[in-house]
């Protein structure tokens, strides 16, 4: 395995990344290895919208996973925004996850206890003990882009699934990411809100000049993206590039 | 945004849940602080106790041998100027209605009306009594049920100055009756409870007025008691007192009279005998004087002659004038011709030598005639003999009355005219340390010392003997009792500590609920956690987070938790005053607290709990980032930890075969096989906790793993396996039930119950019936035929009574009666041969190396280490009385001052002599010589309650209380008995817990799971089928819980069930566990059947 050359415009790459699992259960004298992820090569560029598409039980969510040092491949390498990760400790890892990366879950995972505004400015805390005027500025206006204005102090339970993800997303951009890690983010919604989701993400990686990684299999959303990856038999195929 | 709002934000969110982890807090630390104030409580109370019983004395002077003179008090007051009150104390037993009513072992006190300026009351009682009339305490009043106006008859044993032990004088007239009138009741805080001795329980008191009582006991111008403190602003301390007391001693503290005789000064006591270590001093300060023994003789008597009844002395002067040596005799001209004696004649003496309990052994001993004394000089010989009352005083030798038997018919007319002429002068003179070595006692080594040519005058030597005097001379203690009374408080049982031990299961399981609540809580949360990571939380920082929110809850329930500990405290003590009286010699208790002791308890508390809570965060925090968001706790076991753990419950199983052997052919003590068991039940419930883990383990494996079995694909299949999933819970539920039962039952097993075969030797009672406790000291053998008559004791019901004496100093009971630590525990002297004869009673331990009780018990006549007297004792009166351990060496104080060492060498399990360290007879005497016959006697014979009364009535004029030996022994089991249901009580509430922990999880379990019954419901189970799931998975929870814990106790009560001695109470134990069994599957039917409620299956999936 070769560590691959550091290109600039890269700003999340894989190399050879396997990932597999031991199971606890001897299956029929079989070997109990389970194999997700065989020789994974991926590089996206800065400012590219990247999705991965597969069949359910594929590895699109371990393959996110790992992109966001959320877990650590068997084998392989993994460098985000220049920083080989293998070679990085548990603190460093952090501060890279604190910093460069911005996650969106299928399931919105918003605290409940906390209002619309609290959960966007929640990423903010773990920066400091007090969260900054500046940003909270920030925090209502990018509310306001996605149309929840009026729902700043509205708690989870009081708003519609598509106004909690809404939310989960302008989470993910309060601490300006280098990158979105998107896992199903239209997973759990109905097809007008899917949409809304999908151009309100779309927006902001204009406005921000974002670098979106989607994991969907949801063939619209994984369509509007430049460039498009199918996981499938472990490996990673690429399939086309926008407008291709 | 801060995260102080995140903190308030999360847990107002989850109050519920926060709410049921502060319950879980509040818990312990309730227990915890308040097991550890119940000590405040105790402590409290013994303090005020203490302080009622000695008010501001600070110190006391007593002479525990003999009596002091009044002008020692005026020295002390008038020259010294402190603070002193002197006391007549003695002892007595009172009668009511015509002898109905009867009362023992009283203490009958002569007092002045300043006495009562030392009670703790600052507000003097006003003693206003005069000639009979007296004023009891409050305790006497009730038990006798007296009221002001009463009369009563107080019957007084009067000591005296001579030793009763000695059968010199007529014992006859020491009983001293006392008609009384009740005049006054007196309260606690105004002396009521007046005593020297720590404990906690009030002596039955009587004041009279002093000088009432010092006349009619023939003691006027003395006392054997001083109460002392210093003036206002002036501190005491025992050193200056002790100086106060030397330079105001006079001889007569010392019982020794002074007296002018024709050319000489005669020093005398008024006990007959001068102690050693009086004699000694004597000598010292008097410049060699003339030492006297003179004695009085049976008979002296040569070639077939004989006189009887005179006087014959060992005096240094004469030894040394007649150049005497150690087998020769100088006799007078009137015995000569009496008996035809001349230079070279032999004579043969013959007196009696006094033993104890006023036996007389009669000795003889052959002398050489080596001069004759003309009979001019007899005259000024009579003052050598020492005075006696019954003889010295009487006109006539017929007129004698002495204990010694004395033959009237023998005495002849010239032995009348003799004695009318020369009265007690004595008849011949052998070499003065002949004298001594045939004649001393334990009352002295001479009779009378004398200061010769020289022109000085009676107070001159008394100022010289005072210099020599010392309060160890006089045999005078000081007591600090100010110390004494803090140090028997402080030093008693802890029972903060001890409530604590008690209540550890509950504290326990207390803790393992709230670990369970926040374990739930926590997991509750773990999506919010995998959200915080994923959002650039560190580890570190969710941890803060927790932590911070865990350490607010601690401290809330908390201070609530100390807070409530004040009611616990309280409950306690209105426990320990009720159903818990037996724990506490039926001693009041008043509730009481620190701030220093909940401070202490409320930091244990939190130390623990943050303990409690960060370990929970590690161990649910562990999980990565990706599997928290799955809500994925479940992790299977591996198998080397499942191997690992077959092996170790086969190691224990192991052992446990081999413990059990051995101790079923051990022939060790019953108690340390009872011990071996319930380390054993301990293992047994180990292997059941272990087993139980493999179980889980077992069905955890799913179903293509799992063997062949009955349950592959049943409804028991499917409901074990979800009790696998939560391991944790589970173990938890396991535990708590398992070990609370378990605890609860197998303290059985050290429940001590009365003895059922009294006969036996090697029991507690020591195969004796009945324990005398008289009022009156026994200076007589009771197994003596004529003494049997002075009590008529010779009925035929009487006739298979044997009586072994034991003599006892009148210190402060160290049995687990006494709360107090004992300053002075009581010595007790037996005859040992009497016990070893008997082999009675068992022994838990001895330092000899020995196998039998005979052999110990002869084993403590040693003199082998020079000054270090072998003794034994209880083992609970080593270990809690004394605290000390077997083989300790002590400290005593004798009589005389004089410090003797006595070594714990043997330990008696559990038996009636609790309370006393005993040290043979011998060895008693020479430390407290003056202490003349028994008060405590143990009684051989049938065990029969009317046989009991028989004895009472006949020894009513000793004023003594007979006890059955076995009800004796069983009030001091009710102590550890008592200790025992308290644990169990306490234990109990710790199996609430384990239920209350099975509640949570069933609750828990329930509550997250609808929406998988909803499925369940979709798929076509029905609510009936449901339920049946649930409950065989929280069933088989409890069953395993209390099959392990119940199976673990029986194993632990085998030697209680085996021992012939103990009954185990198996229906209370089988009522027990029903009643738990039903209470516990009640509850799971009802959760259940709530739980899975009637519910729209749709609405409930879509949630």
């Amino acid at each position: 395995m070769t560590i691959p050359d550091q290109d600039n415009s890269v700003i999340l790459e894989l190399a050879s990344v396997d990932k597999h699992y031991l199971s606890p259960y001897q299956i029929d004298g079989a070997d109990n290895q389970i194999r997700v992820l065989e020789s994974i090569n991926l590089k996206v560029k800065t400012g590219e919208t990247v999705s991965i598409t597969g069949p359910s039980g594929s590895g699109k969510s371990t393959l996110l996973n790992i992109c966001g040092t959320l877990d650590v491949p068997s084998s392989g390498e993994v460098v985000l925004d220049g920083s080989q990760v293998s070679g990085l400790s548990e603190k460093q890892i952090e501060v890279l996850r604190k910093n460069k990366i911005g996650f969106i879950f299928q399931q919105h995972h918003l605290l409940p206890q906390l209002s619309t505004l609290e959960n966007v400015l929640l990423p903010a805390l773990a920066e400091s003990s007090k969260v900054d005027s500046a940003v909270i500025e920030r925090g209502v206006n990018l509310l306001k882009i996605a149309g929840l204005s009026k729902r700043l102090d509205h708690k989870p339970g009081e708003l519609s699934g598509g106004e909690c993800q809404r939310t989960a997303v302008v989470r993910s951009l309060i601490n300006r990411p280098a990158i979105i890690l998107a896992d199903e983010p239209t997973g759990s919604l109905d097809q007008k809100t899917s949409k809304t989701i999908t151009e309100l993400l779309l927006e902001f990686q204009s406005s921000e000049n974002l670098t979106l990684l989607v994991v969907t299999h949801a063939s619209d959303l994984a369509q509007k993206m430049e460039t498009q990856y199918v996981l499938e038999d472990f490996c990673l195929r690429h399939e086309s590039n926008a407008g291709q | 945004m801060k995260y102080s709002k995140l903190f308030y934000r999360n847990m107002l969110y989850y109050k519920t849940s926060y709410l049921t982890v502060v319950f879980g807090i509040l818990i312990s630390f309730m227990v915890l602080a308040g097991s550890l104030t119940v000590g405040d409580s105790v402590r409290y109370s013994l303090s005020k106790i203490a302080g009622n019983r000695t008010g501001k004395t600070e110190f006391a002077v007593i002479k525990n041998s003999g009596f002091f003179s009044e002008q020692l008090l005026q020295n002390l007051s008038s020259i010294h100027k402190i603070n002193a009150s002197s006391v007549l104390s003695l002892n007595g037993f009172a009668v009511k209605d015509g002898g109905k009513i009867r009362k023992n072992r009283i203490a009958v006190s002569g007092v002045k009306q300043n006495f009562f300026d030392f009670a703790a009351n600052n507000n003097r009682f006003n003693f206003t009594c005069t000639k009979n009339e007296a004023v009891i305490n409050r305790k006497l009043a009730a038990e006798m049920n007296l009221k002001p106006g009463d009369s009563l008859m107080v019957k007084l044993y009067s000591k005296g100055f001579i030793s009763d032990e000695l059968s010199i004088t007529d014992s006859r007239n020491k009983i001293i009756p006392l008609h009384i009138i009740i005049k006054d009741i007196v309260d606690s805080e105004d002396f009521g409870k007046f005593g020297l001795n720590s404990h906690q329980q009030a002596p039955l008191n009587i004041f009279i007025p002093y000088q009432f009582l010092a006349l009619k006991t023939g003691l006027d111008g003395y006392s054997n008691l001083i109460l002392t403190a210093g003036k206002k602003g002036e501190n005491l301390s025992y050193s200056k007192l002790g100086k106060m007391v030397q330079s105001s001693l006079t001889p007569a503290d010392l019982q020794l009279t002074i007296q002018k005789t024709d050319n000489a000064i005669d020093i005398k006591s008024k006990s007959i005998f001068i102690k050693p270590a009086i004699s000694a001093g004597l000598n010292r300060a008097l410049d060699n004087p003339e030492t006297i023994f003179t004695y009085f003789v049976n008979s002296i008597e040569s070639k077939n002659k004989q006189t009887p009844y005179s006087f014959v002395t060992g005096s240094s002067r004469m030894t040394s004038f007649y150049n005497l040596q150690k087998d020769e005799i100088a006799v007078n001209r009137w015995l000569a011709e009496d008996l035809n004696l001349e230079p070279g004649s032999k004579v043969v003496l013959s007196w009696f030598v006094f033993d104890s309990f006023r036996k007389l052994k009669e000795e003889t001993g052959e002398f050489n005639v080596i001069s004759v004394i003309n009979n001019d000089k007899i005259d000024a010989s009579k003052s050598l003999s020492p005075v006696i009352p019954g003889l010295s005083e009487s006109d006539d030798c017929r007129s004698w009355k002495s204990g010694l038997p004395i033959d009237l018919n023998a005495i002849r007319e010239k032995d009348e005219q003799y004695w009318e002429q020369y009265n007690a002068a004595p008849k011949a003179f052998i070499h003065f340390e002949t004298a001594q070595k045939l004649w001393k006692n334990s009352s002295g080594d001479l009779t009378s010392i004398r200061v010769s040519g020289q022109q000085l005058t009676v107070q001159d030597i008394a100022k010289k003997i005072q210099k020599a005097l010392t309060p160890e001379i006089a045999g005078i203690e000081i007591r600090d009792l100010k110390k004494d009374n803090a140090n028997s408080v402080n030093e008693s049982q802890d029972f903060g500590v001890l409530f604590v031990s008690l209540s550890f299961f509950l504290i326990l399981s207390s803790f393992i609920l709230t670990s369970l609540f926040f374990m739930l809580l926590i997991r509750k949360r773990v999506s919010e956690t995998g959200t915080l990571m994923a959002l650039g939380f560190s580890s570190r920082q969710i941890y803060k987070i927790f932590m911070t929110e865990g350490i607010i809850i601690s401290l809330f329930g908390g201070i609530f938790g100390t807070m409530a500990g004040i009611l616990f405290n309280y409950a306690v003590i209105q426990l320990l005053g009720s159903a818990w009286h037996g724990s506490v010699g039926k001693t009041s208790i008043y509730f009481s607290f620190s701030f220093q002791t909940l401070l202490y308890g409320f930091v244990a508390g939190v130390v623990v709990s943050l303990i409690m809570l960060f370990n929970v965060l590690r161990k649910n925090l562990k999980t990565k980032i990706k599997d928290l968001h799955s809500d994925i706790f479940y992790k299977p076991s591996r198998r080397k930890t499942v191997l690992s753990l077959k092996l170790l419950a086969s190691a224990l199983v192991a052992v446990l075969i081999g413990i059990t052997s051995y101790a079923l052919v051990s022939s060790q003590a019953s108690k340390d096989v009872s011990v071996l068991f319930f380390l054993g039940g301990f293992m047994v419930l180990a292997v059941f906790g272990l087993l139980f883990y493999l179980v889980l383990c077992f069905f955890e494996k799913p179903l293509s793993q799992g063997n062949d079995s009955f349950f592959q694909t049943s409804l028991i299949r499917i409901g074990l396996t979800n009790c696998s999933r939560a391991k944790l819970s589970s173990m938890s539920v396991f535990i708590t039930l398992s070990c609370g039962l378990f605890l609860v039952i197998s303290i059985c097993t050290f429940t001590i119950s009365p003895v059922s075969d009294t006969r036996r030797r090697d029991t507690g009672t020591g195969g004796f019936a009945f324990i005398v406790e008289t009022s009156v000291p026994v200076h007589s053998d009771l197994n003596v035929e004529k003494n049997k008559r002075k009590y008529s004791l010779t009925d035929s019901r009487f006739k298979d009574l044997k009586f072994v004496p034991i003599k006892t100093t009148n210190g402060s009971d160290a049995s687990c009666l006494n709360l107090n630590r004992s300053q002075n525990p009581v010595i007790a002297g037996v005859d040992a041969s009497s016990l070893s004869a008997r082999n009675a009673f068992k022994f838990a331990g001895n330092k000899f190396g020995l196998a039998t009780s005979a052999e110990i018990w002869n084993a403590l006549e040693s003199n082998s280490d020079s000054n270090i007297v072998p003794a034994a004792a209880d083992l609970n009166t080593i270990m809690w009385g004394l605290g000390r351990k077997p083989g300790d060496v002590i400290s005593v104080v004798g009589e005389s001052g004089e410090e003797f060492k006595l070594r714990l060498a043997a330990s008696l399990a559990n038996s009636v002599l609790q309370g006393k360290i005993i040290v043979s007879q011998n060895h008693f005497e020479k430390m407290f010589p003056g202490i003349s016959g028994a008060r405590y006697l143990l009684v051989d014979g049938p065990d029969d309650a009317d046989l009991q009364k028989d004895i009472t009535y006949a020894l009513r004029d000793l004023g003594a209380d007979v006890i059955s030996a076995k009800a004796r022994l069983f009030e001091f089991s009710t102590v550890q008995n008592t200790y025992l249901s308290i644990f169990q009580i306490i234990g109990g509430l710790g199996l609430v817990i384990g239920i209350l922990s099975l509640g949570t999880v069933m609750f828990k379990s329930i509550h997250d799971r609808k929406k998988e019954f909803a499925v369940l419901q979709s798929f076509g189970f029905s609510r009936k089928k449901i339920r049946s799931l649930l409950f065989i998975e929280f069933g088989f929870l409890f069953i395993a819980g209390i099959s392990a814990g119940v199976f673990s106790a029986f194993y632990a009560v085998i030697p209680s069930i085996i021992s012939l001695q103990y009954q185990l109470p198996i229906k209370l134990i089988m009522f027990f566990i029903v009643v738990i069994t039903i209470f516990g599957f009640l509850s799971i039917l009802i959760s259940v059947h709530k739980g899975v409620a009637k519910k729209n299956t749709a609405q409930v999936i879509s949630q």
